[in-house]
């Protein structure tokens, strides 16, 4: 066994792995079974809550209850707090997951697709996810980065924002056509 | 037909006993209406096989006229191969043409490539250029399409089961076959008295079982298109890029957001 034979073997391998996931069903498709009730659903349905989780991650109470001698409840409290934030983190990165597979189903029926605009989304699809583990990260040696974990709310709020606006205008101006089929478009 | 083994002889009949009645599903079926190309492919290859059965018996197996006749014939398969694979492709991914647009370049792209690599390794001088070309050609034809296959995943895009099974029939067998192409050229293969026959073997029962699956799948009807209104709509036409245009925009306007706050930082 030379090493081409195994290089190549192993790209064969992993190849026919590739197809085989590519070529497995995918659970919601993009014609006839597409979940449209998440379409209706606001995006930003976690990032709303940042000033309530900005309040648990600040250290205002935990120096106050140190200060009065509760240390143990202190802990406690520290623990769960952080808890709570990380399951924010995680909420916040269903959200954009959800944002980005909507815009992967208007762009899956589009007659015309952009490979630039494509290329940009999958930029800031890798850009969310590296901000997300450095977070994460951040957490496990015990920082509390609040001014990140803001940024990447803000982020789910604007991409949702606008994906709410095109959507709406998107529904409306199909609706507006429904009606006046003959009327040029605006 | 001399130097061809009883083993080779029954497999080779077989595959072109199972092409026979692909041809003839094919036509039972009336799959040629959406699938000419792919019909075509068929038909080619057992034309190939009718040919080489005649020069192998006339020449003998392992001799100059049979080679050059095999590699000549062999090219053209190829092509037809390609073709047929774009064609199922086209067909699968019909109700989305953006997408399928995304997917022409890429096989586009990998016709270069393959075309590039056939071009350097054919000005070798020894026996092994051709074979380094042929296994070019698999791998990357088994790349490109695969990579289609993974952008259709990506938009949450639902191939129909014929043509899965069609286009992956096409990729299990390119990447078989370099894997096969590979081993030929190994130095312990070599020590072996008919190590030729080990490859020929290998690749012509990766193709029966390819044709065994084509079989089964082309016993069912292809999807033509898609039911109700489709994104060809002059409506939707109308509105697909303005929603486009807007997540550009939200593409831009995120950059400019993370733009501040590196630069903030």
């Amino acid at each position: 066994m030379t090493s081409t034979l195994i290089v190549f073997s192993s790209a064969a391998v992993l190849l026919l792995a590739a197809l085989i996931w590519a070529l497995r069903a995918p659970r919601r498709l993009s014609r006839g079974n597409f979940d449209l009730n998440a379409l209706e659903q606001p995006g930003r349905q976690h990032a709303t809550y940042l000033s309530l989780i900005r309040r648990a991650a600040s250290s205002d109470d935990l120096a106050f209850l140190s200060k009065r001698g509760y240390g143990k409840l202190q802990s406690r409290l520290h623990r769960e707090r952080r808890k709570v934030v990380l399951l924010y983190l995680d909420r916040l990165r269903c959200d954009f997951e959800r944002l980005t597979k909507m815009a992967r189903a208007v762009a899956a029926v589009s007659p015309s697709v952009g490979v630039r605009q494509e290329l940009e989304r999958a930029q800031l699809s890798f850009e969310f996810v590296t901000r997300y583990y450095a977070i994460r990260l951040a957490f496990g040696w015990g920082f509390v980065p609040m001014a990140q974990l803001s940024q990447l709310s803000q982020m789910v709020s604007q991409l949702s924002i606008q994906m709410e606006t095109s959507m709406r205008e998107f529904g409306e101006r199909a609706a507006m056509a429904v009606r006046t089929p003959a009327s040029p478009l605006d | 037909m001399t130097g061809l083994s009883t083993f080779l002889r029954v497999i080779w009949i077989a595959s072109g006993v199972l092409q026979l009645a692909i041809l003839v599903l094919i036509f039972v079926r009336r799959h040629y209406r959406y699938l000419p190309l792919f019909s075509m492919y068929i038909g080619l290859n057992l034309a190939q096989a009718v040919i080489l059965f005649n020069v192998y018996r006339h020449y003998g197996f392992n001799s100059a006229p049979s080679f050059r006749i095999y590699w000549a014939t062999q090219v053209l398969t190829m092509i037809a191969e390609t073709l047929a694979s774009t064609e199922l492709l086209r067909r699968a991914l019909q109700d989305y043409p953006g997408i399928w647009e995304l997917s022409w370049r890429i096989i586009l792209f990998a016709i270069l490539v393959v075309i590039g690599y056939s071009w350097t390794t054919a000005n070798r001088t020894d026996q092994w250029g051709l074979l380094y070309a042929i296994r070019g050609y698999y791998i990357i034809f088994a790349v490109a399409f695969i990579a289609c296959l993974l952008l259709a995943r990506h938009y949450s895009i639902a191939i129909d089961r014929v043509y899965q099974v069609l286009i992956g029939g096409f990729c299990f067998y390119a990447c078989g076959s370099f894997v096969a192409d590979t081993l030929l050229k190994q130095q312990i293969m070599q020590s072996f008295p008919k190590y030729s026959e080990v490859w020929n073997s290998s690749e012509m029962l990766i193709f029966f079982v390819v044709l065994v699956a084509w079989t089964v799948a082309l016993w069912h009807p292809v999807r033509v298109s898609a039911e109700g209104p489709g994104p060809g709509d002059v409506n939707y036409e109308t509105f697909a890029p303005q929603v486009n245009a807007r997540l550009r925009e939200l593409n831009d306007s995120l950059r400019k957001f993370f733009g501040r706050q590196v630069s903030e930082s």
